[in-house]
């Protein structure tokens, strides 16, 4: 039983934190969600078979996460606060980081299906059919999410920075 | 479908509106170029290993075999209570029916004997006497409890031959209580408190002779005297014998 959860747990548990890192930006916040994920994983009365765990754990990663960044405050984390790249200024260091924070705080006003759409597709890189299997829903949903989730997060960020901002 | 499955060729579709247009694709580029922390990863997926759920359901917690073992254990205990409470039950109705069946067969052996009496108007030979066993129900009235009571028997050229004679009495001027009957044999006297006692008494006393037979004065009378006491005293159909 043990090996099997470990199993599991070092078979997807990148997948999982992948996907919680890159939407949430946070370390701890991603291992909370690893926790939260495979304790929901583990507690599922119907088990899917061994090739379904990855799009059930994406999705699950994915949703978990969003519940999470919504939760979040709107406060500048302490790790997001890093040294200075060597290839970029300090200014457009900074500025990236206030885009990847606006644009995760963008993702909160999104409904779970458009926000979900997006991270799997830009974050995770998945196909429009594999973002449909994860979510379990077809490819026409998907790029109907899409372009309702892209167009949405671009009004926000050219709200939220009516100046032209172009990282290098 | 995994995390290293590779990127779409640009992530500008070339048709128009799946476009990500700045800033929106330069905060899209940022968290793409970044690489997940390899040391917070392990870290975490070390901290989810260690941090395993227990088991939810009993039989995931103790193991199925120890689960079987107790189940087993507890359905042989119900089962062995269950069946005791059944075979109990089930000798209570049969003793309760041999009892009512007894009950019934009393009044059978009265009228049997009473049918003799008052065809042959012998009130001191009052009785049915099969072969080896003589039955009476004390010859209305005449005998009281006492050991008078054998005496007029004693009188009976056949009594010192018969090895058994039986006589119920169920007077009542008898002393004895309306649940009790009393058995006369040559022997003693016995006192039965109840009628399945007395019917098993009969039984026995029955059984003692292998050749049974009903004599009596008139033959027109066999049925009618033999018949019910034959029922009454379970007597196989096979069993008559010579009729004098």
């Amino acid at each position: 039983m043990r090996s099997r959860w470990n199993r599991l747990v070092q078979k997807y548990g990148a997948l999982v934190f992948g996907t919680a890192w890159r939407i949430l930006g946070r370390t701890a916040d991603a291992e909370d969600v690893v926790q939260d994920v495979f304790f929901e994983a583990h507690r599922l009365q119907r088990k899917p078979a061994d090739d379904g765990w990855g799009g059930l754990l994406y999705r699950m990663a994915t949703f978990r996460t969003l519940d999470k960044l919504r939760q979040r405050k709107a406060t500048v984390p302490l790790e997001s606060v890093e040294l200075i790249g060597a290839n970029a200024g300090p200014e457009d260091e900074a500025i990236g980081h206030e885009l990847e924070e606006r644009l995760r705080q963008a993702l909160t006003a999104l409904s779970d299906r458009e926000a979900g759409v997006f991270c799997l597709k830009y974050f995770e890189q998945l196909s429009n059919t594999e973002v449909g299997v994860a979510l379990g829903i077809s490819d026409g949903a998907v790029r109907v999410a899409l372009h309702k989730a892209r167009s949405k997060l671009q009004a926000l960020l050219a709200e939220l920075n009516p100046g032209e901002h172009h990282v290098a | 479908m995994s995390p290293e499955s590779p990127a779409p060729a640009d992530l500008e579709s070339s048709l128009p509106g799946e476009t990500l247009q700045p800033p929106l694709r330069d905060a899209v580029e940022r968290i793409v170029e970044r690489r997940v922390p390899e040391d917070a990863l392990q870290q975490a997926l070390q901290r989810a290993q260690q941090r395993k759920p227990k088991p939810t359901s009993r039989v995931a917690r103790v193991g199925w075999h120890k689960t079987l073992v107790r189940r087993l254990a507890v359905a042989v205990v119900i089962g062995g209570w269950s069946a005791a409470a059944i075979v109990i039950a089930v000798q209570e109705a049969d003793e309760a029916a041999r009892r009512t069946q007894s009950q019934n067969n009393l009044p059978q052996i009265a009228l049997a004997t009473h049918n003799y009496h008052d065809s042959l108007n012998t009130a001191g030979n009052s009785g049915v006497d099969i072969n080896n066993l003589f039955v009476t129900n004390g010859g209305e009235g005449r005998f009281r409890r006492g050991e008078s009571d054998l005496s007029y028997f004693e009188e009976d050229e056949r009594y010192g031959k018969l090895p058994v004679v039986v006589m119920v009495d169920n007077s009542d001027s008898m002393s004895v209580g309306e649940d009790q009957r009393v058995i006369h044999t040559a022997e003693t006297s016995l006192v039965v408190k109840d009628v399945l006692a007395l019917e098993t008494k009969l039984r026995t006393l029955i059984t003692g002779p292998k050749d049974v037979a009903v004599r009596a004065d008139r033959p027109s009378l066999r049925a009618s005297v033999t018949a019910p006491l034959r029922a009454s005293l379970a007597l196989p159909d096979s069993a008559s014998g010579d009729f004098t």
